[in-house]
């Protein structure tokens, strides 16, 4: 039994002359939720992709349990679940046939877990796909991925476009599935408080650049954050390491800075005529700190100028 | 399988269903819009339902795959435990039945109608259907090219649609190599077929799985897509090019402007007529050699001007099949029946236009009723040609053409291989008018107008006093030509007696004695007249690249006077552009041009004497491989692929010329390069060490606020 | 109660944490009785409905300081206040925790009867102004 279910060894993908994915390498270990964060485009469904082995990578390579993505087999896809974004199914199948589909070419099927998940999002057998809502679907294809009781679960933003009860439901999924087993979780979200909720570990890639890998309570506790309050002309900032962001209202100046944070608290309070105030960072403004542009953004206010 | 297969077919029943009413409507409706004929027969009815079945198939295989295509719904449907093989073999199994149902059914249903009598005014025989049925399933291999143009990766669609080439050309040699015996024929037509399926399974089997990335494929799937976009690519061109010079034909500066036209006058002179090619006025006039005064209203008449039978693949479909029946015009007012000419039987049948059955039956015994068996039969048909538009008759004091008397028409004539009949289906007529030498068989017949060229001859109005036009008959045997003149001695004994009393006494009969030196059975189509004291002879050398034409002025005792060789003017501007551009297409262009529709002498200019290009084909051929095959060396090279990739690739540029390069150019593609941040050169960013220094690519910038932890602690073993 | 658990997403503290300070915050206050079962890490991650192993590690942890004590089998429960240190390192620790304090809040730039003050009244507060030290 291997110690990680998904690996990848400097993962490359260029689309043209620009590169999606720039040489990632990820471990991510057997058991547990395993979040992996980026923005639209910064190469995270590009790599799931290619994880699931569906883009053919540039250069490196990544292999799900031990097999190389290229060369799956269908002995391994049935210990896969992948669930995409689109929610997609059939149109034209009733439940009941997405049901027939779906265990026909699967080698193993759990009747109950399906049936569960369909009877607690209130669907009925007969009902058509395309029919239903986007929640409902969500909901089937749900059920779809987890009937074949899948070791690796690769969930490709599965909330999206998903109503609060329907989320909350995925969200229970996902716990049950990781329950005392050696089922891993891997996913992908924009909703922050869901990877909060469930995720053991972090990723954060940005701009085809891995840039974060930790557990994800360890994100905030490394990540600090200050405010300097200042009257008369701008303070010039000294040398702060692990500088994340830094934003400049009228009077004020916040920074996130990642580690040496006694070493940064000094060199801000040495600065004269500045009131320097440590503020706490949560988890989901260490994740927005790093996918947002490095440093001298401004707020959307500062750019309308409201 | 059993949930793949019931997958595909749930999803495209409706297609299949929308096809099988298509094909109802044109095969039931063909044979309903025209009951009179064996709509089966005919190579319109074959040609439309080969197209038709070509874009079906495609269609079908289109519906199935396009839209599976995008990217979510692809990762669903190929996310399972089954392999993609099994997944498109589905399929293909669902796709090609529907296809077969949709052409099968109706044809079968064809057949039972054409086969109760009564229904179809056409002999039946249970090989009829055997063509369209190998037509239907030679083309099924054109599903995958549907599937293939779905996943195919590429940005541009032109490009996507050039994968019909290879299954095309595998299914019209199918079908092509049908015409011969028949058992024989059915063999040898499903070997290209099985051979065509083999390929595009392969092929589309594996793009499948690699979701149609060339640079994926196994090397056996690469050689049948490379193949197949270069012949595609060359149809297209070929097409295109046709096309194209067709239509700049009149412009081309290559072109002359004018023609010289040859023929032979009453006396034997030679005499050339120029014509402007544009306004079709004649310009200048020389008879043996001496210009002479244009005459504004002379039209010559070119005895050079004949039809020859176009050659298609399998060559003459009713003469070469024993067993199938020939629809045939022997058109009657009277017995108002269909006419069809029974190899097998050796005699014609004839059905009813109303009541559409068997009424009589033609022997060489003469006009027969159905009920009586025949005891005599005819030989083997062969081709005659009574030049249609020009019914040939006999005229009376006033020069109108005489209705009664029976005519010499295209439906009245008929060349056996021992001889020619006169059969006129209305009086009852069957006579042998010309008996064979048992030795020298016939091939062929020809009767046609001579009309003497001073005379302006309009086809409704003669000139009240224009004499009467001879006629002249050629019969073609295996070894000798014979020509007869057929000339009327007195218009009253014309009119009074049945015509075909005088028609063969040989009034005049005239072999030719070959020039010395000619063999006949070295050249086709070889076409002779003579006129008073000389000859004129056309005749197409074959044995060489390009098909040569000859043109000799001889006397009648065989002494050549004047020799001219020349190509035609479609090989000259076309051969000009195609070894360079498509080596095989020349040898297509080779290979036809001999056999092209009508020689007209018109293309060769009077002062072309024993004209021969400078380069012949062959060194065409030569240049343009030499050159297609460097061209590919560096497009290989510049594209970094292996080296056994880069042999093959060349060799492949060298045969198929400019298709080949630009399948090249398509297929593989030039990989992205950077500068090496150690050593400053190109360098492939598919390759993780650099070529000229080994280093590895730079590790992403790194900014400082990086946290990798890859070997987190473990979660502390559960408390409870 | 000890069902009274809660959580904030999108605070800066860490939901274990939380989860951790709850814990220590219920058992000084009295809120948690001695004895007393914590829901399983099965449950309180079903009902608050966040990972598993983050109700382990606050678990763990608290079990580590001696909050909780875990029977084989039962779940955990409050642990009776036992003195896990000596005496000498329950002051070595109490003079650091009494350090930051004085720290931060002379930092504030606060009077010694202020800081004093405040302390009282939040001891006051917490209901824990007659404990006396256990044995």
């Amino acid at each position: 039994m291997s110690d990680f279910v998904i690996e990848t060894s400097g993962l490359t993908k260029y689309y043209g002359s620009k590169i999606a994915v720039n040489q990632l390498d990820l471990a991510v270990p057997r058991g547990g939720v395993f979040a992996f964060l980026g923005r639209n485009g910064s190469g995270k469904t590009t790599s799931i992709r290619m994880l699931l082995g569906f883009e053919t990578p540039t250069r490196g390579s990544c292999s799900i349990l031990g097999c190389d993505s290229q060369r799956f087999t269908p002995e391994l896809r049935n210990r896969i679940g992948y669930l995409t974004e689109s929610h997609f199914a059939y149109g034209w199948m009733t439940i009941a046939e997405c049901e027939r589909f779906q265990s026909g070419t699967f080698a193993r099927w759990n009747d109950r877990i399906f049936a569960a998940v369909i009877e607690h999002f209130g669907l009925s057998r007969k009902a058509r796909i395309k029919d239903l809502s986007r929640g409902e679907k969500a909901g089937v294809c749900l059920a779809m991925t987890l009937a074949p009781e899948p070791e690796l679960l690769v969930l490709d933003d599965p909330a999206l476009g998903l109503d609060p009860v329907a989320r909350r439901a995925l969200l229970e999924a996902m716990l049950i599935v990781t329950q005392g087993t050696e089922r891993t979780i891997f996913f992908s979200s924009h909703l922050l408080d869901d990877v909060e909720r469930v995720s053991d570990q972090i990723a954060i890639i940005d701009r085809g650049v891995l840039r974060v890998l930790c557990p994800s309570h360890e994100l905030a506790e490394r990540t600090s954050s200050w405010i300097l309050k200042y009257a008369g002309p701008t303070p010039t900032l000294p040398e702060i390491s692990g500088l994340l962001n830094v934003s400049s209202f009228p009077g004020e100046i916040r920074i996130i800075a990642v580690g040496a944070i006694d070493e940064n608290e000094q060199r801000l309070r040495a600065l004269a005529g500045v009131d320097v105030q440590r503020v706490p960072v949560n988890l989901q403004d260490a994740v927005v700190s790093y996918m947002d542009d490095r440093g001298r953004r401004k707020s959307l206010f500062q750019s309308i100028g409201a | 399988m059993s949930t793949l297969l019931w997958k595909e077919f749930r999803e495209n029943l409706k297609w299949g269903v929308v096809l099988l009413i298509i094909s109802f409507l044109y095969q039931l409706g063909s044979q309903f819009i025209s009951p009179y004929e064996q709509v089966l027969l005919y190579s319109n009815f074959e040609s439309m339902l080969g197209l038709g079945c070509a874009i079906a198939a495609t269609i079908l295989g289109l519906l199935q795959t396009f839209r599976e295509v995008s990217r979510d719904r692809w990762a669903y449907l190929m996310h399972r435990g089954v392999t993609p093989q099994q997944i498109l073999r589905a399929k293909a199994i669902v796709g090609i039945s529907l296809y077969l149902v949709a052409g099968l059914v109706p044809l079968g249903i064809l057949c039972v109608w054409a086969a109760i009598p009564g229904n179809v005014a056409a002999p039946w025989h249970p090989l009829i259907p055997v063509r369209p049925f190998l037509t239907i399933l030679s083309l099924a291999p054109f599903w995958f090219v549907g599937v293939l143009i779905s996943l195919r990766d590429v940005r541009w669609y032109g490009t996507r649609l050039m994968v019909f080439g290879l299954p095309a050309v595998l299914g019209i040699f199918s079908v092509a190599l049908l015409s011969s015996s028949y058992f024989i024929g059915i063999l040898c037509s499903l070997v290209p077929t099985v051979i065509n399926m083999a390929l595009m399974l392969i092929l589309t089997s594996n793009s499948v799985e690699r979701r149609g990335q060339y640079g994926q494929l196994a090397t056996p799937s690469r050689c049948i897509l490379a193949l197949n976009i270069s012949i595609s690519i060359a149809a297209a061109m070929m097409f295109v090019l046709g096309l194209g010079s067709q239509l700049a034909r009149p412009y081309l500066a290559e072109g002359p402007k004018v023609n010289v036209r040859t023929t032979i006058l009453e006396d034997g002179a030679l005499e050339e007529v120029t014509v402007d090619n544009l306004t079709q006025k004649i310009i200048a006039r020389k008879i043996n050699g001496q210009s002479v005064a244009v005459s504004e209203t002379h039209e010559p008449e070119f005895l050079t001007w004949r039809k020859y039978p176009e050659w298609i693949p399998g060559g003459d479909l009713y003469g070469m099949q024993p067993w199938l029946p020939a629809p045939m015009h022997l058109m009657d007012q009277q017995l108002q029946c269909v006419w069809h000419y029974l190899p097998e039987q050796g005699v014609f049948q004839g059905y009813h236009r109303q009541t559409r059955r068997h009424m009589h039956t033609i022997s060489p015994e003469g006009v027969l009723p159905a009920s009586q068996t025949p005891q005599q039969r005819f030989d083997r048909l062969t081709a005659s040609t009574v030049d249609y538009g020009v019914e040939i008759a006999t005229r009376d004091k006033d020069n109108k053409r005489d209705p009664v008397t029976p005519p010499l028409r295209s439906d009245t004539v008929y060349a056996f291989r021992d001889g020619v009949f006169y059969i006129h289906a209305e009086s009852g007529e069957v006579r042998k008018i010309y008996s064979a030498p048992p030795d020298d068989p016939l091939t062929g017949v020809r009767i046609t107008e001579s009309v003497p060229s001073q005379q302006v001859y309009e086809y409704e109005k003669p000139p009240a006093d224009s004499p009467r036009a001879p006629l002249l008959a050629e019969f073609q045997h295996k070894k000798t030509v014979r020509q007869f003149v057929i000339k009327a001695e007195d218009e009253k004994r014309i009119a009074s007696q049945p015509l075909h009393e005088q028609l063969f006494a040989p009034l005049e009969q005239q072999a030719f004695v070959m020039p010395k030196g000619l063999d006949t059975s070295l050249y086709s189509q070889f076409l002779g007249f003579r006129k008073g004291t000389h000859a004129l002879y056309v005749f197409v050398d074959a044995s060489t690249d390009i098909a040569m034409y000859h043109m000799l002025y001889a006397k009648a005792d065989g002494a050549v006077q004047r020799h001219v060789v020349t190509n035609s003017l479609a090989v000259e501007v076309l051969s000009g552009i195609f070894p360079v551009v498509v080596p095989p297409g020349m040898v297509v262009t080779a290979l036809t041009e001999g056999r092209i529709n009508q020689i007209d002498t018109s293309q060769v200019a009077a002062e072309d004497f024993a004209v021969h290009p400078a380069l012949t084909t062959v060194h065409r051929l030569l240049i343009a491989g030499v050159i297609s095959a460097l061209i590919g060396l560096g497009l290989s090279v510049d594209r970094k692929v292996s080296r056994n990739s880069l042999i093959a690739w060349t060799l492949f540029c060298a045969l198929m010329g400019v298709s080949g390069l630009l399948a090249l150019i398509g297929l593989v593609p030039r990989p992205l390069r950077v500068k090496c941040h150690q050593c400053g050169k190109l360098r492939a960013v598919d390759q993780p060490h650099c070529p000229q220094c080994h280093a590895e690519f730079e590790p992403p910038p790194q900014n400082g606020t990086e946290i990798i932890i890859r070997e987190p602690e473990l979660v502390p073993a559960t408390v409870e | 109660m000890a069902g009274d658990i809660e959580i904030i997403l999108g605070s800066a503290a860490p939901l274990y944490r939380q989860i951790v300070d709850q814990v220590r915050l219920g058992v000084a206050t009295g809120n948690f009785a001695i004895g007393e079962q914590l829901p399983s890490v099965r449950a309180l991650a079903e009902r608050l409905l966040i990972n598993p192993n983050t109700i382990a590690r606050a678990y763990g942890d608290l079990v580590r300081e001696g909050v909780l004590e875990s029977r084989h089998g039962q779940g955990v429960f409050i642990a009776p206040r036992r003195s896990v240190f000596s005496d000498d390192e329950r002051q070595r620790r109490l003079a650091l925790a009494v350090d930051a304090l004085i720290s931060e809040s002379v930092g504030l730039q606060c009077s010694v009867d202020e800081i004093r003050t405040a302390v009282e009244a939040r001891l006051k507060e917490l209901g824990l102004s007659n404990r006396k030290k256990r044995g």
